[in-house]
């Protein structure tokens, strides 16, 4: 196991790189550094990101900031009630002049999608989404496109118990790589950002810090990282754990089991290291698996917030019981 | 990983993986091996254990070599179990197999044979048994047995803890045997060769689930045998009477029991008529080898609410009647000791029956154990003229009373026409011949006999025991009896027990009697026409002679002739013949019994224990902490982390047993930065010292970061075993004298996986 240098970046590069990213989205989100690593996290990691929370707390403000720090193609879709599927994908339109059909690109065809109030949208529509998010491609009329790399959808939602909202289907869930909210900003946050806003959008100062070639390798980068056998085993033990608890009907999916894994591969390489520790898992579990979940009872009654609160207590307690395996690697 | 990598992993895991099938074999065997010493206390002497061993070690280490090299452990332990049959019939049946291991069907029909003679040699000797080869053969099958269920359980089922089973199966062999637990040494030492397969098994078993085992085991070594005694405080010594322990003949045992060192409590009984011999078997078979009994059905509509009438009483012979008692202690077996001539039992179990001709009580399934029961019986008291006008003629029937073996010595028959040859009766004959024996001429002796070869009771014998004029009472009984018959006068061997020694219980006042194995006695009966069996008592030194067949010159003062003296002193006059027996009852020795081996033994078996018991865990944790840190300097860095965090958990300071290292660092610094000083009051608060904690902190961080990079990076770091020495030494000093104490004496993490 030599070093893992070949195609990864040097460490400070690497480093300055997510500091600058991380830097230039915490101008217009104030006070949310978590909120902002965990985003980075994902992007690093190539996954798709779930932003949920109530109206009006940042959510559209991350996504976007997300996708302006990086300097590539990016897409926006406002789910409506009345968004179709082709309206994501594309379109196929005959062509007066070469009396053909011929295929106009639909949003998902860029670096970062925005989805704004995914939710909003009718669950055919969402599904349109599925293929795109687990293979980076897309099919239509029998011809599948592949997508840009990296494609990485950042979709905001609100809580379900939000009028006008459908649920996102279960098999769209398990494709986002994680759940993250904003939460309320505290006070003097709350404050700042009453001046910051009283002149112009933040957003209008914002500027791409990296370009998507660089994006690229920083992605390369955290797919370096080491894992090793226990990782990897006590990954899979927490998903086999929650698979096996009474509290939950549907437990982790083995694509999440990748996810944790590939999250804490990202979050390694951000805290500077090149091998995942059980703690980036530890860290990362509720954030990657709560939204996957179905809790045991009421899950039909109960509001997302709470049920979301209480899967995130049974993953907890989950991650709190399961032994970490601590063996030498070699003798 | 690259492939080379991989080769190098696979073939590291493949070596401990050798390792510890190696170890836990050898766990197993030692703990079979050490478990067998418990045998030591039913086998005379040690050299069966060397066969013992010798299957077990081939069995395990044929099973050992099948798990190193086959993966499927069940094959592995097949292999075990066929070499192992293999060495078993090389040694017991090899001309009857191919190639002298191969078992063919002849092999087992020998198999067979041995187990069956294994079987009736126990049954025929009295234990400690030689161990002989068909015993042997048992042995070593059970070796075979032990051996493969314990591979089973370790290899296949993959429960070392359950190993315990048969170890605690062969421990309580000897229970079975002798029906108590006793051996707590070989209990303590198979616990704690049990501890070793665990300790060895470790990483796979739960140490906790297995105390429990451990505990039950010791609590059943150490505690049974400390409570069964106290029901009978004064009772010695380990052991059941072998006299008719078994179906077999009686009188084989009856020399051993007497021989042994301290005697056990066979019996107590209580009755309105004072001291009795009591009858447990009548031998009416003289051959060449022994007396018998004579083979016969047991009828068992013979029940023991109402018994045959005394054979030949007529009604003329005053007789009184009587109830006596019966308390049975140790004594086990399939006959029951009553009194003559018993008339019915009650409150006995069922499955007791009476036998017409010897009123003997026997059973085929019931045991005399613990029986308590009540027999009414008359004593005949003839007069010495009805005794002397009893008709010679011999009754129908009677022919196999007066039956000798061919090889009978002339000089047996010569000295009976000597001694008694004049006498006018039959009676006369008969107290001529008793009074030859007791007349001081022949010396009581337990050991000549032996010392010159002429143990036993068979025709051969008689010649020498009458020339040698030195034995016990076999001989004195069934040289009489033998005597008799050459005059005529139907005869039997009776083994019984003499009456015992009296008690008074000093509140109730009440008086009754203890029989113990030296109580173990044989007498002749002889028969008289209308008045029946009459019991002589031809062994010098010993008992009483029955009133009506006293010569002149027998002490009068035997209860017979004195009854309303109700202190008897059941000692003839010539009880100071040298080299008396020790059971006979004697008025000057305390009541209560030298205390023994066996009575003091369960106490200090108790003592010796506890604090060796109480070190248990402790000492399992030294040996894993030692194993631990031998561990870490051959560079096992992970181990190295578990113990700092066993040995805080030991220490009282939480740690979270399922948490990443670095959880736990971080509750193992906020110990260690907060309590330091609240937990050493004794400190100055002046001088909290944080340079011995930051250093400690260091150090931690040092042990945490190589920890980490071993386990979870590809660049392993080793660890100094100093480092990890000198954490745990400032944990400890972290903490307060008794957290100390506690985590050197009860550590909790002992038994943890």
């Amino acid at each position: 196991m030599d070093a893992p240098t070949s195609g990864s970046l040097p460490d400070d590069v690497f480093h300055d790189r997510c500091d600058a990213i991380v830097r230039s989205i915490s101008t217009v989100i104030d006070g949310k550094t978590e909120a902002v690593r965990l985003a980075l996290t994902v992007l690093l990691a190539e996954g798709h990101l779930l932003i949920e929370d109530v109206p009006g707390v940042g959510k559209t403000m991350l996504a976007r900031a997300l996708a302006r720090t990086v300097d590539s193609t990016v897409s926006r879709v406002q789910f409506t009630p009345d968004l179709l599927p082709a309206d994501i994908t594309g379109v196929s339109v005959y062509n007066q002049n070469t009396r053909e059909f011929e295929f106009k690109k639909g949003p998902v065809f860029a670096n970062i999608l925005i989805g704004d109030e995914i939710n909003r949208a009718s669950p055919k529509t969402q599904s349109a989404l599925l293929e795109c998010m687990a293979e980076s491609s897309v099919t239509v009329d029998g011809t599948t496109y592949e997508l840009q790399s990296p494609f990485i959808v950042v979709a905001t939602q609100n809580p379900i118990e939000m009028e006008g909202t459908y649920p996102l289907p279960e098999a769209q869930r398990d494709r986002f790589m994680a759940r993250i909210s904003m939460g309320y900003p505290d006070a003097a946050a709350e404050l700042e950002m009453l001046r910051s806003r009283e002149l112009s959008s933040p957003l209008d100062a914002l500027t791409a810090v990296v370009s998507v070639e660089q994006l690229r390798e920083l992605i390369a980068t955290v797919r370096r990282v080491f894992v090793s056998t226990a990782v990897e085993e006590y990954a899979v033990a927490i998903a086999q754990a929650t698979r096996r608890d009474p509290e939950v009907r549907l437990g982790a999916s083995p694509r999440a089991t990748l996810h944790l894994v590939r999250a804490a591969k990202a979050r390694a390489a951000i805290d500077g290291r090149d091998f995942v520790l059980p703690d980036d898992i530890d860290a990362l579990a509720v954030t990657v698996l709560a939204h996957r979940m179905i809790p045991a009872r009421h899950a039909a009654q109960s509001s997302t917030v709470l049920t979301g609160h209480s899967i995130a207590a049974v993953i907890e307690r989950i991650v709190a019981e399961t032994p970490v395996p601590v063996n030498s690697v070699a003798s | 990983m690259t492939t080379t990598e991989e080769s190098r992993a696979r073939s590291v895991r493949d070596h401990e993986q050798r390792v510890r099938t190696w170890s836990l074999s050898g766990a197993l065997a030692l703990a079979l091996g050490v478990a067998a010493s418990s045998l030591g206390e039913v086998l005379t002497e040690g050299a069966w254990w060397f066969p013992y061993v010798g299957i077990v070690l081939v069995v395990l280490a044929a099973a050992a070599v099948g798990h190193t090299l086959i993966s499927r452990a069940w094959i592995g332990s097949l292999i075990g179990a066929a070499v192992g049959l293999a060495t078993l019939t090389l040694f017991f049946a090899a001309t009857t197999a191919l190639v002298g291991i191969v078992p063919t069907f002849t092999t087992f029909a020998r198999f067979a044979t041995l187990i069956a003679q294994g079987q009736s040699s126990m049954e025929a000797q009295r234990f400690p048994a030689d161990a002989d080869m068909s015993i042997v053969f048992l042995i070593c099958l059970g070796a075979l047995a032990l051996s493969i269920a314990m591979d089973v359980i370790a290899f296949v089922l993959r429960k070392p803890a359950f190993t315990a089973l048969p170890l605690l199966i062969l421990l309580a062999v000897p229970a079975f045997v002798r029906s108590e637990l006793h051996d707590a040494l070989s209990f303590a030492v198979t616990a704690l060769a049990y501890v070793g397969i665990l300790l060895v098994a470790g990483e796979r078993t739960t140490m906790r689930a297995a105390w429990p085992v451990v505990a039950s085991a010791l609590v059943l070594a150490l505690v049974v045998p400390v409570v069964l005694p106290s029901v009978e405080p004064a009772e010695p010594s380990p052991g059941t009477p072998g006299i008719i322990a078994t179906g077999v003949n009686p009188i084989l045992n009856l020399s051993n029991d007497l021989r042994r060192d301290s005697p056990l409590l066979a019996l107590t009984y209580t009755s309105e008529r004072g001291d009795e011999y009591l009858r447990v078997a009548a031998l009416d078979e003289f051959t060449d080898e022994t007396w018998s009994p004579s083979e016969r059905e047991i009828d068992d509509s013979n029940t023991v609410e109402e018994f045959a009438p005394s054979p030949g009483l007529s009604a003329e012979v005053p007789r009184t009647e009587s109830v006596m008692q019966i308390q049975i202690q140790r004594l086990r077996g399939k006959l029951l000791p009553v009194p003559y001539a018993t008339t019915s039992i009650a409150d006995v179990g069922r499955g007791w029956a009476w036998e017409p001709e010897g009123l003997t009580v026997s059973t085929s399934f019931a045991n005399s154990k613990g029986q308590s029961y009540e027999a009414s019986y008359i004593t005949a008291a003839p007069t010495i003229e009805q005794l002397e006008a009893a008709p010679t003629e011999l009754p129908a029937g009677f022919e196999k009373y007066v039956a000798l073996p061919e090889s009978l010595p002339a000089v047996v028959a010569e000295t009976a026409q000597q001694v008694a040859g004049d006498e006018a009766t039959r009676f006369d004959q008969a107290l001529a011949l008793q009074s030859f024996f007791r007349n001081g001429d022949f010396v009581y002796s337990e050991e000549s006999p032996v010392a010159d070869d002429y143990d036993g009771s068979g025709a051969e014998v008689l010649a020498a025991f009458l020339s040698a004029k030195s034995g016990y009472c076999v001989h004195f009984a069934s040289a009489m009896a033998a005597m008799a018959r050459t005059l005529d006068i139907p005869s039997r061997v009776v083994v019984g027990f003499t009456p015992g020694q009296r008690k008074v219980d000093s509140e109730t006042d009440e008086v009754s009697f203890a029989v113990t194995t030296d109580n173990l006695h044989s007498w002749p009966e002889l028969y008289f026409p209308t008045v029946g069996w009459v019991r002589f008592e031809p062994t010098t030194s010993v008992g009483s002679t029955p009133r009506f067949a006293q010569s002149v010159n027998d002490d009068p003062s035997t209860p017979d002739v004195d009854e309303s003296k109700p202190e008897p002193t059941a000692s003839p006059s010539s009880s100071a013949t040298p080299g008396a027996r020790p059971d006979l009852p004697r008025d000057d020795v305390p009541e209560t019994p030298v205390p023994g081996y066996g009575e003091v033994s369960p106490w200090w078996w108790l003592l010796l224990a506890i604090p060796f018991l109480v070190a248990i865990p402790a000492l399992v944790r030294v040996i894993r902490r030692a194993l631990r840190l031998a561990a870490v300097a051959r560079g096992d860095v992970a181990l190295s982390w578990r113990e700092i965090c066993d040995s805080a958990a030991d220490l009282g300071i939480a740690v979270s047993r399922t948490g990443t290292p670095r959880q736990q660092y971080e509750q193992l610094a906020a110990q260690l930065g907060v309590a330091p000083v609240a937990a050493n009051s004794a400190r100055p608060p002046s001088a909290p010292s944080p340079e011995s904690s930051t250093g400690l902190s260091s150090t931690l961080a040092l042990v945490l970061a190589a920890v980490e990079a071993s386990a979870f990076s590809p660049r392993p770091q080793p660890v100094r075993r100093a480092a990890v020495s000198s954490v745990i030494t400032s944990l400890r000093s972290s903490v307060g004298w008794r957290a100390r104490m506690m985590a050197a004496l009860a550590p909790r993490t002992a038994f943890d996986r």
